[in-house]
């Protein structure tokens, strides 16, 4: 047995033993993800960097899992040089692996600089813009919590299910789901809007929420010309001038298998 | 209506569906858009044999188009100086207004870019002088599309045809 210091204070340890290993059965909490008693240390994760001073030499940072205790080891495991590195590694390990829990919980634990937990959303606006400058309908807004801001359903009912948002999102961060006749906007895990879909009277599909089409009718306002006041999807539209749409629906259906149509 | 017209002589289609894929080659297109499309009606009986017909559904370019009113960023337009209704993707923003304003279900949704797609008569190949993609591959050439002035007089034709005296009661 050999004296060394940590912090400060004086243990009795055994020459060789990793030091990461006698850390941990003193109790000494140093942050580490790659280290296992059974296998040799790899020294990949870098987070239980320590410093350490050793007789007639400037002080050191080394990791804790490689580096073998010897006489005269005086070893820091917080200091500023320690907390830098160890951002600077998780920074790097959140680039490879950032919706890790375990990380960001040792982020949390040991006060290193990882933002927030990252929720697929770039904060690009396009949702929100193109909801209340194109379709006028004014369902999402920016709110800031905790600092930071969030794409956030603006007002209870003013979502009209049209999908524009879901097909602008860059990186699919809102998006929608279809169940039987519901449709669901989501973004994160909050609902945006749940809306009934219109079922294809000819061929039975759900093909637009109700106050999408609502919607195409206002915007139709005033055209000069008068159209079918039933709605038929896009498909059986193509049909529906024919007189004998009793022949066509089952050939559109069979085209277009049972897929949710466009609209 | 533009002041072209892409005539389909029903008599001659045999709904081989060529037009559709020359036209979603030319414009690079899934398989879900179709811009063109032909709808098989029937079979039915008549006089006790079975039929169908075959109809080539494309835009029809209307004079006050539904699209072109709906949409709300002005990316659905009509060209002036031929009346081709036309999209011009840098402004649609894939909100499919369009698609369910349209009383034929013409604007076709393409999925792989998020935005709508539509018959425009081939305008990029009109305006070099070429015919549209669908109208050059038609197998039995019931496709013709021109000025509408220059449509050829089939329906006269045929009526005619079938109006005038036969050999029967020349001889008669």
């Amino acid at each position: 047995m050999i004296p060394i210091t940590i912090n400060g204070d004086v243990y009795e340890a055994l020459p060789g033993q990793r030091l990461l290993l006698f850390l941990m059965e003193k109790g000494i909490r140093v942050p580490h993800l790659c280290f296992h008693r059974a296998l040799t240390p790899a020294a990949s994760c870098k987070l239980c960097v320590v410093e350490i001073k050793e007789k007639g030499q400037a002080h050191q940072t080394r990791l804790a899992c490689a580096l073998k205790i010897r006489e005269g080891l005086a070893v820091t495991t917080e200091s500023a040089m320690i907390h830098q590195l160890r951002s600077a590694a998780i920074t790097d390990l959140l680039k490879l692996a950032p919706h890790s829990e375990a990380i960001h919980r040792i982020g949390r634990e040991f006060g290193l600089h990882t933002g927030a937990p990252p929720d697929g959303c770039i904060r690009c606006r396009l949702c929100i813009r193109v909801c209340s400058e194109i379709i006028g309908a004014r369902a999402l807004t920016m709110e800031k919590k905790n600092g930071r801001n969030f794409v956030v359903p603006s007002e209870k009912g003013s979502c009209i299910g049209c999908l524009t948002c879901t097909n602008l999102c860059p990186t699919q961060a809102i998006y929608f789901v279809d169940e039987g006749d519901v449709r669901t906007i989501m973004i994160r895990d909050t609902v945006v809007g749940r809306h009934k879909l219109e079922k294809c009277p000819i061929c039975g599909r759900m093909f637009a929420t109700t106050r999408f089409l609502d919607h195409v009718r206002r915007r139709e306002d005033g055209h000069p010309e008068e159209k079918a006041a039933l709605q038929y999807c896009p498909t059986c539209s193509k049909g529906y001038y024919r007189k004998n749409l009793a022949h066509t629906a089952p050939k559109l259906a069979t085209i277009y298998g049972n897929k949710a149509v466009q609209g | 209506m533009s002041k072209y017209f892409l005539l389909q002589d029903q008599q001659k289609c045999i709904g081989c569906h060529s037009c559709e894929i020359q036209c979603k080659t030319n414009k690079g297109l899934p398989p879900e858009a179709r811009p063109c499309q032909v709808i098989q009606v029937g079979p039915e009986l008549f006089n006790g044999r079975p039929r169908a017909s075959f109809v080539f559904m494309p835009c029809f370019h209307c004079e006050n188009p539904w699209c072109v009113a709906a949409c709300p960023t002005g990316a659905m337009q009509r060209r002036e100086k031929d009346g081709i209704v036309f999209i011009d993707h840098d402004l649609c923003v894939g909100c499919k207004t369009c698609i369910s304003a349209c009383p034929w279900g013409a604007p076709q949704w393409n999925p792989a870019i998020g935005k709508v797609v539509k018959c425009d008569y081939c305008m990029d190949r009109i305006d070099q002088g070429l015919k549209p993609a669908c109208v050059t591959v038609c197998t039995t050439h019931c496709l013709t599309f021109n000025v509408t002035e220059k449509m050829p007089v089939i329906k006269r034709q045929r009526y005619a045809n079938a109006m005038a005296a036969t050999r029967e009661t020349w001889s008669a």
